[in-house]
């Protein structure tokens, strides 16, 4: 049974200074103007489409506000979202690493990402600029200053999602101040990366001849120099988006720029390129492409082993995913054969190991784990939306219900702290007494005693706030405002009833009236009211 | 190639002979232009070229490098070895081109990969084997150019294809 015991509302307190909050924050993402990103717009001549078909429109979290989400490109590609879908994250989603799948490419993974309530997805677009390295004022730091920009401007940490070198370019803006000093590891909450070559790409290794780097990736680049080689004969037709032949030999030709030669394995631009830092959480998403190549070896010696990784045949796994807390591959199996093309070409043929079908020409085989297809492909997509919807979500308040007792006749909720530390509980008005949030555990330092607390009475064991904004240490015999069994309420959530937020983190659990701004912070070994 | 010139028509005359002149022409025309077409489809590909020891005819100027070079497969198979590779092949170079072997070249299939390399067929013939033809994948290495790998090249079946014009040497 729940008794509550009125403490004395007098008391020693605290004031602390309230923190720095934003002012004018804009509730409308298109009326923010921050240089070097623009607002993702919602398609209106061939829109991304909802499953019930009807378009994707951006609508705010259930607390009214939005969250940036920034796309930044990779190397010589673009971001901007446009009717034409040239974009890299524009193309609908079409590709599945199940051969068996149908995907129905409703819309794109911008499309998928303004679908989440709270989501505002803006563009950084690099792309004249690209050939660059990320050090470049056009790439890293301005992507850096829109970050600021954008943090001030909704008061909400930045997602970034990001595909191939806008990935470094986003660890370049993290470990880097803004103009005003600004730490931005405190304005970024998660960084979600697309085959980002963290440690270097692939075709970087092509360049070093002589390089003795193990049987497997001699295999893997003379692969990519057989597919080179066949790609080459078909320069001139018509190829399909998102084939090999449509991706390799670009890359490769880009590779003899700034950008491309600091794409070394140990360049030095690389080595300069600190880690992300330790309070922003990183996911990669990576392509996990393996070829047989049957029978391959030295003409009639053949190798021990025709299995070939070739990760998204730009950037092994192993870089894509240096550094992050979170790894999702998608992983494709191809039979890779050469055949004899007409007039004398040499041409590949891709088949699905999975099934049994009858082997493509390599110019018509789009491969959901090529570098880039990824943002194409269903289960990389699907992580990425469920990344940025976790975070946003996140900062949500919970559902009330869900911590809401079960008392007759009176509205009363209750939680525990993640530590265990601390039972909570908000209830409404009882009799002649006011609305209540409190929280009791041992804490300390606690006031002496005074003289409204009798002795055989525990004092201090708690803090409460009223709705009159009266904060006081609780004079109470046991737990009075709980019974101790509530759920547990998470880091970075809150508990947003009654007239009263309560909310937990790290650093204890901080109850405020909302009218009249008074409550209290709560911790084992600290404690303050305001 | 056969003559395929501009066959003059007769003296003016009447619309019928004008017309005759015409279609003459006009015919002459598209037996040129099948025959250009059938030349391109079965005579436009050079046969197999025998470079065991020997330098190879036509192709261009790399592909024929490429060409000499793969004649040392023969005497000297393992100073084809790319440095990439010489882990795998781990001095075994000899079993890969056995002793008694033929070489043969297509230097028109040559292929630049635009990264310093390329892929040409090669069809190698080794004594108690059926002849093979191979992608091999060259790389030039201090301007020596070597091979990294190679793989078969599969006939419609899915099986290694044979030469087409059995081994030479």
């Amino acid at each position: 049974m729940l008794v509550r015991v009125a403490a004395a509302a007098v008391g020693w307190s605290l004031v602390v200074a309230t923190p720095w909050v934003p002012t004018a924050l804009a509730q409308d993402p298109s009326e923010i103007r921050c240089v070097g990103v623009e607002l993702a717009p919602a398609l209106g001549k061939d829109p991304d489409r909802n499953p019930d078909g009807s378009p994707v429109k951006i609508s705010p979290d259930r607390r009214g506000k939005f969250v940036p989400v920034v796309m930044v490109h990779g190397w010589t590609g673009r971001a901007a979202h446009t009717d034409d879908r040239t974009g890299a994250f524009s193309h609908r989603i079409d590709l599945s690493t199940n051969q068996l799948a149908t995907v129905t490419a409703d819309r794109s993974l911008i499309g998928q990402l303004q679908r989440i309530p709270g989501a505002a997805v803006f563009t950084f677009d690099y792309h004249d600029y690209s050939a660059r390295w990320v050090d470049d004022p056009h790439i890293g730091p301005a992507l850096g200053d829109a970050i600021d920009c954008l943090f001030k401007a909704t008061g909400e940490k930045v997602i970034v999602v990001a595909h191939s070198m806008g990935g470094l370019a986003t660890r370049y803006a993290l470990t880097h101040r803004g103009a005003a000093g600004v730490d931005r590891a405190t304005e970024v909450s998660t960084v979600v990366t697309f085959g980002t070559p963290n440690t270097g790409s692939l075709l970087a290794l092509l360049g070093d001849i002589t390089l003795t780097a193990g049987a497997v990736l001699n295999s893997t680049l003379a692969v990519v120099r057989l597919i080179l080689a066949v790609c080459g004969q078909l320069a001139t037709a018509k190829m399909e988006t998102g084939t090999l032949c449509d991706l390799l030999p670009a890359a490769v030709g880009a590779f003899d720029s700034e950008a491309g030669r600091a794409l070394h394995y140990g360049s030095a631009q690389l080595a300069e390129l600190k880690p992300f830092p330790s309070g922003v959480q990183v996911d990669a998403l990576a392509g996990d492409t393996v070829f047989t190549v049957p029978k391959a070896g030295w003409f009639h010696l053949p190798w021990e082993v025709d299995t070939v990784p070739a990760g998204d045949v730009i950037v092994m796994p192993d870089s894509a995913t240096n550094g992050a807390a979170l790894l999702k591959t998608a992983a494709c199996t191809y039979q890779l054969s050469v055949v004899r093309g007409i007039a004398d070409t040499i041409g590949l043929t891709i088949g699905m190991t999975a099934r049994n079908d009858v082997a493509q020409p390599i110019t018509s085989v789009k491969g959901a784990c090529f570098h880039t297809n990824l943002m194409r492909t269903i289960e990389l997509t699907n992580e990425a939306t469920g990344i940025v919807n976790e975070d946003i979500e996140g900062r949500l308040p919970v559902n009330a219900n869900d911590y809401r007792m079960s008392v007759a006749g009176w509205e009363a909720y209750q939680f525990i702290s993640p530590s265990g530390n601390f039972s909570c509980g908000i209830s409404g008005p009882n009799f002649d007494e006011p609305a209540v949030a409190a929280c009791q555990g041992a804490t300390e330092p606690v006031p002496p005693r005074p003289t409204s607390c009798p002795e055989q009475i525990s004092w201090g064991y708690g803090l409460f706030v009223n709705e009159h904004g009266d904060v006081d240490y609780m004079c109470a015999g046991g737990l009075t405002i709980s019974d101790g069994t509530g759920k547990v309420l998470p880091y970075g959530k809150s508990l947003i009833v009654l007239g009263f937020t309560c909310t937990s983190a790290p650093v204890g659990i901080s109850c405020t009236d909302s009218t009249s701004g008074h409550g209290f912070r709560i911790a084992s070994r600290s404690n303050e009211t305001f | 190639m056969r003559d395929c010139g501009v066959v003059a028509g007769g003296s003016a005359g009447g619309r019928v002979v004008i017309r005759r002149v015409a279609l003459v022409v006009a015919g002459v025309v598209v037996l040129c232009l099948v025959a250009g077409v059938v030349f391109l489809v079965v005579g436009g590909r050079e046969p197999g070229v025998p470079v065991a020891g020997a330098a190879a005819a036509g192709g261009s100027g790399q592909a024929h490098e490429v060409a000499v070079a793969l004649g040392r497969l023969v005497t000297d198979p393992e100073s084809l070895v790319a440095s990439s590779s010489r882990d795998q092949v781990g001095g075994r170079a000899r079993q890969g081109v056995p002793a008694g072997s033929t070489v043969e070249v297509d230097e028109a299939s040559w292929a630049p990969d635009g990264v310093g390399g390329g892929v040409v067929l090669v069809t190698v013939g080794s004594p108690g084997m059926s002849p093979v033809t191979f992608a091999a994948v060259m790389v030039l290495e201090v301007g020596q150019w070597k091979v990294v790998e190679t793989v078969p090249v599969e006939d419609a079946a899915g099986g290694a294809e044979a030469s087409p014009t059995g081994p030479t040497r």
